[in-house]
């Protein structure tokens, strides 16, 4: 495992947002992988190695997870319920990122085992710097489990 | 008395034997005939009769048996008809009324010449042949006229005889037939036992009760009739245990029976027990019951309704109090206190409620220790109830006191005072010795006869007439002995030669023994026989009672015709009689053939039988009539002394000069007055009773003047001061020195007496009549004759001085005049018992229970009627009514159902406001259970909960079901029940107030729903807030993100992503702007501004389909609507846009399809529209129609035409949802409008 490459996979069915965090991520120089999803069907398809995510070796167990909240088919919540009541993939830390700051959205996370909440910030400049602190703090400061395949 | 007919007074048939063999021994025609002209019997008709003046019309008018040819007759005197034939006429008579003739003939005297020539005359008249008719002339028989008077004596005698004792009998039959109607008559049970307990008597009531009609009850115990029914065997059983506790308490003892009826009901009877004793034995028992079922069951039912409305415990008339029992340390009761009284209490004891409530009795009472404190602590203990009567000296009452108890250490005492009753008992007491006699008479078996004499039966005078008449005509000698031989009577016609047998000491001998054997060989026949003496014929008859031998009846000293008078006349040598003497006697002895005297014999037979019988009638009337006996024993002893003065006749005979002075008497007058009074009148034959004497003289007069008619009736004090009564026949002697007066009197004492008796024994079945309970009146056609006590005690008269005389109906109440006119005018029994009011002395008015009967007394119809009092049991009904109205009027005068039903759920009342509630009248429901009316979806809930209801012990409960009115709607009720227990405890009825709460329900509902609506708007709300906090947002996130992006490309010059960045700023500012249009749409429909309407649902699609036909023709999709579907009622411009969403949600999603199609129609009440396109996962068959929701982030539109469609369809009151068989397998959109 030492030496494995940590990368991200990123929940996000908003195509802007999705390049904006991308986009923050090459300004601040951080060169992890980066997988993005585009709603939460999909993100529990590839977490389970579902059609179109099967190659275990291409798509293997992410190190963190970015999850937005409010996306067709299945929203972040039910992405994060069904992570956090897996035996294995419960150990991946998971990030909400979302625009919104209702409460009962926070309390539902957090009740769900959520290891992070944050809300996107409308400044680009506060954006950015987010991003960068994110990645890291859950890249390098933190010490991540072990994810077994 | 009642006009009897010949044939109810004699046995014909006995008569017509009697006459007959009177012909055969005297030939000599008689005929019967009774008062109608009817021929009752013929014999020995003659020739000339038959073949001649019979056949002739005008010779038979003349005839002498028709009545009107006999008005100048005189009566037992020889009378010549028009045809000229010597006839006699006996007048039959009872009690003075003629009620037939005997007539004698035709016949000539010896001693006159037939007149020839006037019969041939009377022959010629008549067109007869002369020689046929004077042939038939000498087939008259002639008599001589001394033989003639002996055999119309003979035949006056028997007949009257007859008469007397049928009489008399038919009587006591009447009199027996009173008291049975009059016991029959009363509603209650009456039934007299001797003292044995055998029944003697009892009333049709009585008999009904115990299933006793036709089964001969009489002399049998309760214990042997209680083998006659399985069913009533148990209260006889109970009857006789009961008799028992009477006989030993010698008391008049009262009790409640209980006598089961067949159809598993009971009677309860008020029975009153009076023992009779004689000597300290027992001698009989009068059983007076009343039915007081009713009377019962009312106050059981008033009990019931009391504890509900408290009502009986104040109406009682009877004081009530409840009491509780104090006790000391060891549990000992030593005093008890009264909780409560009723208002009847405070009135019967003169005590005020207020005065006494909580108080021990020792305090109320004034007394050192409680008042039956024992008894009615063992009432407490073993809840056996306990009556008793007591006596209150300061009050000088009786009270009854029933004391029962409902729990340990309370009971009540109810009291009643019975003073009224306890007096009347006391009177029953006092008139017992009088019952007595009847008792008693009524129970002597009649075949005990062991001291029975002849002389008991029979007036030995009497029947020496009938032997001495007897004698004469049949010209034999006569004598009745006892069966030992010893004479009663005097020997009739004995002839000299036996009397010169009798003087020798061996003569004698042989005749008692003759005697004698002819009384021990006579068992049911005669026998005939030669004597022991001298070959003379003797024969005899027994004369019986029953099976009690009690005379011989001898006749005889008749020689054979044909004797060999040599071998009597060696007779007188062998018993040393004078031969002279003897010839001369033998000489006088009569002589007949052994032919004619059997035929004597025969004659005597049929007598004595008859005499038999006489003497059983006798027995019966002496039993009867104890006492008379005794009196006539006293007679007997007198005329024993007085027939040895007597000759022959047993009449009073005398003969007055012209001045009215006693010329001749004879014996039995001297016996009678003790004096001949020859030369004198009667006045100095009683001096102490000028009265009968100058009655005397009067009629004797008058008989001169030929103004009387006979016979006189004559009651005269005899020589021993003794009342004795004639019939007396005086007739006017005519003669030289002034004409004179003759006289035969007949005693008729006897049949006086047994007048007297009738009326003693009347008097006392009145006196019966007075202890009854119940009220009794007689009244003939409505004006009272008799009245008794119990009925003067109901009418509050004090005498029945102002009854007797006056109108039934004046007693009546108005209301009822009309039902006791019909009683009484249409002379009907009744058959039932009649409620009816009557108004008494103090204008009070009663109520009564009345039965009537008819029974013909005197030849009169009269009515006795029997009433009792029942207008205490009218109050306790009353009341009960009154009660019940007061709860009925509460029931009805509610908007509430009120409903008392069996723990069944049986209907047994509802209040009538069930109609406004429920659509069904009072009387649909009554008798059925509530299921009908419950909703039954709630029936078995409402069932289990009342079961619950009854097993709990909780008194009140409320339930809130539904029940469907009769048209079919259901409504929502509300009901308050309450158990309604029995004495014991156990539920009996349900009290049910049920109230309609359905508006209460619907509002509850409509504020239920307007909560939902509120939290649906909520939830809304807050999803409208979290669309704006993050929807909103997002593309300011991107625009300023890429502000920022753009401010470092700029710097950076990288011109191929500037205008990228720019593009997506722009972008998102429109999506922007799309989504604050569709929440502007939003916020619009939440009001629905347009007015409702009707319209088209085909006119929408056609406005749709226009819209959207660009789209449509675009992509290829083919549309189909369905034709007539049906009109809308509501906001159109909404429904349009609701089809306008769904058709381009599924042009939309209509995928890459071959033929794509969409479809519109109306099916079950919905509509739909269907598409052939992608389909949708089940998984998000709700999701879609959430704000702002979309399955795909690249469709186009911002998500909220689902939404909107929902939103309106609710707004309308119908439901909208979605069905797809999955992906690519097409969706169907449905959606109702109600």
């Amino acid at each position: 495992m030492v030496g494995e490459p940590l990368f991200i996979l990123l929940v996000e069915d908003n195509d802007d947002h999705a390049e904006l965090i991308m986009r923050s991520f090459e300004i601040h120089r951080i060169a992890n992988k980066l997988i993005r999803v585009s709603d939460g069907e999909e993100a529990l398809n590839y977490l389970f190695n579902k059609e179109p995510f099967t190659d275990k070796n291409q798509y293997g167990k992410p190190n963190l997870i970015l999850l937005d909240l409010r996306m067709p088919k299945v929203d972040g919540l039910e992405v994060l319920k069904e992570i956090k009541q897996h035996e294995n993939l419960k150990k991946i830390p998971v990030v909400i990122l979302t625009s919104s700051e209702a409460e009962m959205d926070i309390a539902k996370a957090y009740n769900n085992y959520v290891n992070s909440y944050l809300v996107k910030p409308l400044d680009f400049d506060k954006f950015s710097n987010l991003m960068n602190e994110l990645g890291f703090y859950w890249l390098s400061w933190n010490t991540n489990p072990h994810i077994k395949e | 008395m009642e006009l009897l007919n010949f044939t109810d007074l004699i046995d014909v048939n006995e008569l017509k034997l009697i006459l007959t063999n009177i012909y055969n021994l005297t030939q000599i025609p008689l005929t019967l005939v009774d008062c109608n002209d009817v021929i009752l019997f013929e014999i020995g008709v003659l020739q000339i009769c038959t073949d001649f003046h019979v056949k002739n019309e005008e010779a038979l008018k003349t005839c002498v048996k028709h009545k009107e040819n006999q008005k100048d007759i005189i009566f037992e005197q020889p009378y010549k008809c028009d045809n000229n034939m010597l006839h006699i006429i006996v007048p039959i008579k009872s009690e003075n009324i003629i009620i037939g003739n005997l007539i004698i003939g035709q016949f000539f005297y010896d001693n006159e010449e037939i007149d020839y020539k006037l019969y041939i005359e009377q022959a010629k008249k008549f067109n007869y042949d002369i020689n046929g008719y004077i042939n038939s002339l000498g087939k008259i028989p002639v008599f001589s006229k001394e033989h003639v008077d002996n055999i119309i004596e003979l035949c006056v005698n028997i007949i009257n005889q007859m008469i007397k004792t049928n009489l008399a009998n038919s009587r006591l039959n009447s009199n027996e037939k009173l008291l049975r109607t009059l016991i029959n008559s009363m509603p209650d049970i009456v039934c007299f036992k001797d003292g044995d307990g055998k029944w003697v008597e009892a009333n049709d009531f009585d008999l009904n009760l115990f299933g006793l009609n036709g089964i001969d009850y009489k002399g049998k115990k309760d214990s042997e009739l209680a083998k006659y029914s399985e069913f009533y065997k148990d209260a006889f059983l109970i009857c006789e245990d009961s008799d028992e506790i009477t006989w030993k308490s010698k008391k008049i003892t009262r009790c409640e029976e209980i006598i089961p009826k067949p159809n598993g009901e009971s009677y309860t009877f008020d029975v009153i027990k009076i023992p009779l004793f004689e000597n300290n034995e027992r001698k009989g028992l009068i059983v007076v019951g009343r039915d007081i079922t009713e009377q019962k069951k009312a106050v059981s039912e008033m009990f019931e309704a009391e504890k509900q409305f408290k009502q009986l415990f104040e109406s009682m008339v009877e004081g009530v109090a409840f009491h509780e029992i104090i006790y000391d340390k060891n549990n000992n009761a030593v005093n008890y206190k009264i909780t409560n009284v009723n208002s009847s209490y405070e009135k019967i004891l003169n005590i005020k409620k207020q005065d006494i409530l909580n108080k021990t009795a020792t305090e109320v009472y004034k007394l050192d220790s409680a008042p039956y404190l024992k008894e009615y602590n063992n009432v407490s203990e073993n809840g056996e109830n306990f009556q008793f009567e007591t006596y209150f000296e300061g009050m000088d009452k009786y009270f009854h006191i029933s004391v029962i108890s409902f729990k340990k250490g309370t009971f009540v005492t109810i009291f009643f005072d019975v003073t009224e009753q306890r007096k009347a008992e006391q009177r029953i007491i006092e008139l017992n010795k009088s019952l007595e006699s009847k008792i008693i008479a009524l129970t002597q078996p009649l075949d005990d006869l062991s001291d029975l004499r002849f002389e008991d039966i029979f007036n030995v005078s009497e029947i020496q007439k009938i032997q001495d008449a007897f004698s004469d005509a049949t010209g034999v000698a006569s004598l009745i002995t006892k069966p030992n031989g010893i004479p009663l009577t005097k020997p009739s016609n004995f002839c000299g030669l036996c009397n010169l047998i009798r003087k020798t000491e061996k003569g004698l001998k042989n005749c008692l023994h003759s005697d004698a054997v002819i009384g021990n060989k006579t068992e049911e026949n005669y026998i005939m026989q030669p004597c022991y003496s001298g070959g003379l014929w003797d024969g005899g008859t027994s004369i019986k009672v029953g099976n009690k031998h009690i005379a011989n009846w001898l006749v005889g000293q008749v020689i054979d015709e044909n004797i060999d008078e040599t071998k009597i006349l060696n007779y007188a040598d062998e018993i040393e009689a004078d031969k002279t003497e003897f010839k001369k006697e033998l000489f006088k002895v009569t002589k007949m053939s052994k032919d004619k005297f059997e035929k004597i014999c025969i004659a005597l037979n049929l007598i004595a039988n008859q005499l038999s019988y006489l003497a059983i009638q006798n027995i019966q009337q002496a039993r009867f009539i104890m006492d008379r006996k005794k009196a006539e024993e006293n007679l007997k002893e007198n005329e024993e002394t007085f027939r040895l003065f007597m000759d022959n006749l047993k009449a009073v005979v005398f003969i007055k000069d012209s001045d009215l002075r006693a010329k001749f008497t004879n014996k039995y007058f001297y016996e009678l007055f003790g004096d001949y009074l020859i030369g004198r009148t009667p006045v100095e034959l009683f001096p102490n009773n000028q009265e009968i004497a100058l009655k005397m003289v009067q009629d004797d007069i008058d008989v001169m003047n030929g103004k009387v008619k006979m016979p006189i009736f004559e009651k005269v004090i005899d020589v021993n001061g003794n009342e004795r009564y004639f019939e007396t026949y005086k007739f006017r002697i005519p003669a030289k020195n002034g004409d004179m007066l003759g006289g035969i009197a007949l005693e008729i004492t006897e049949v006086k007496k047994i007048e007297e008796k009738l009326k003693e024994s009347r008097e006392s079945f009145f006196k019966l009549i007075d202890i009854i309970p119940n009220g009794i009146v007689i009244h003939k056609q409505g004006k009272i004759e008799y009245i008794n006590n119990s009925a003067l005690n109901i009418m509050e008269f004090s005498t029945t001085d102002n009854v007797i005389g006056k109108n039934v109906f004046s007693f009546v109440h108005p209301d009822y005049i009309e039902i006791v006119k019909k009683r009484v005018i249409g002379q009907k029994d009744t058959e039932v018992l009649i409620e009816e009011k009557f108004i008494t002395a103090k204008n009070n008015i009663i109520d009564v229970e009345v039965s009537g009967k008819m029974f013909k007394y005197d030849g009169e119809f009269l009515n006795i009627v029997a009433f009792r009092d029942i207008t205490e049991r009218k109050k306790a009904e009353e009341a009960l009514r009154e009660s019940e109205e007061k709860f009925r009027l509460l029931a009805e005068n509610t908007s509430d159902i009120i409903s008392l039903t069996t723990t069944e759920g049986e209907f047994l009342y509802i209040s009538p406001s069930v109609e406004n509630i429920l659509g069904y009248k009072q009387n649909e429901i009554i008798g059925t259970t509530s299921n009908q009316m419950v909703a039954e979806e709630d029936i078995e809930e409402l069932n289990l909960w009342f079961k619950s209801l009854l097993e709990n012990n909780s008194e009140n409960k409320f339930t809130k079901f539904r029940m469907k009115h009769k048209n079919g709607t259901v409504y929502w009720f509300e009901s308050l029940l309450n158990i309604i227990r029995d004495e014991k405890g156990f539920p009996a009825y349900i009290l049910a107030s049920t109230r309609n709460i359905n508006e209460k329900v619907i509002a509850e509902e409509i504020i239920q729903n307007q909560i939902k609506e509120l939290e649906a708007k909520n939830a809304e709300m807050e999803r409208f807030t979290y669309t704006v906090s993050h929807d909103l947002k997002s593309p300011l996130i991107t625009i300023k993100g890429f502000l920022g992006i753009l401010n470092n490309d700029i710097k950076e010059q990288k011109e191929d992503l500037i205008q990228k960045d720019m593009s997506r700023i722009s972008n998102a500012a429109d999506k922007m702007q799309n989504l604050l249009e569709d929440l502007l749409e939003l916020s619009r429909i939440g009001r629905m501004i347009n007015p409702s309407s009707k319209f088209s649902m085909n006119d929408v699609l056609k406005d749709v389909v226009e819209l959207l036909n660009g789209v449509i023709a675009n992509k290829n999709i083919k549309i189909i609507i369905q034709n007539n579907m049906p009109t809308v009622f509501g906001d159109r411009q909404r429904i349009y846009e609701v089809m306008q969403n769904l058709i381009e949600n599924a042009i939309k999603f209509i995928g890459k399809t071959e033929n794509p199609t969409i479809e519109i129609g109306y099916n079950n009440n919905k509509f739909f529209v269907k598409d052939n396109g992608i389909g949708i996962d089940n998984k998000y068959l709700t999701k879609i129609f959430g704000l702002f929701d979309k399955l795909d982030k690249n469709s186009e539109g911002t998500g909220i035409g689902l939404a909107l469609v929902k939103r309106i369809i609710e707004l309308h009151r119908g439901t909208v949802w979605v069905e797809s068989e999955g992906f690519n397998k097409g969706a169907t959109f449905y959606f109702t409008l109600p």
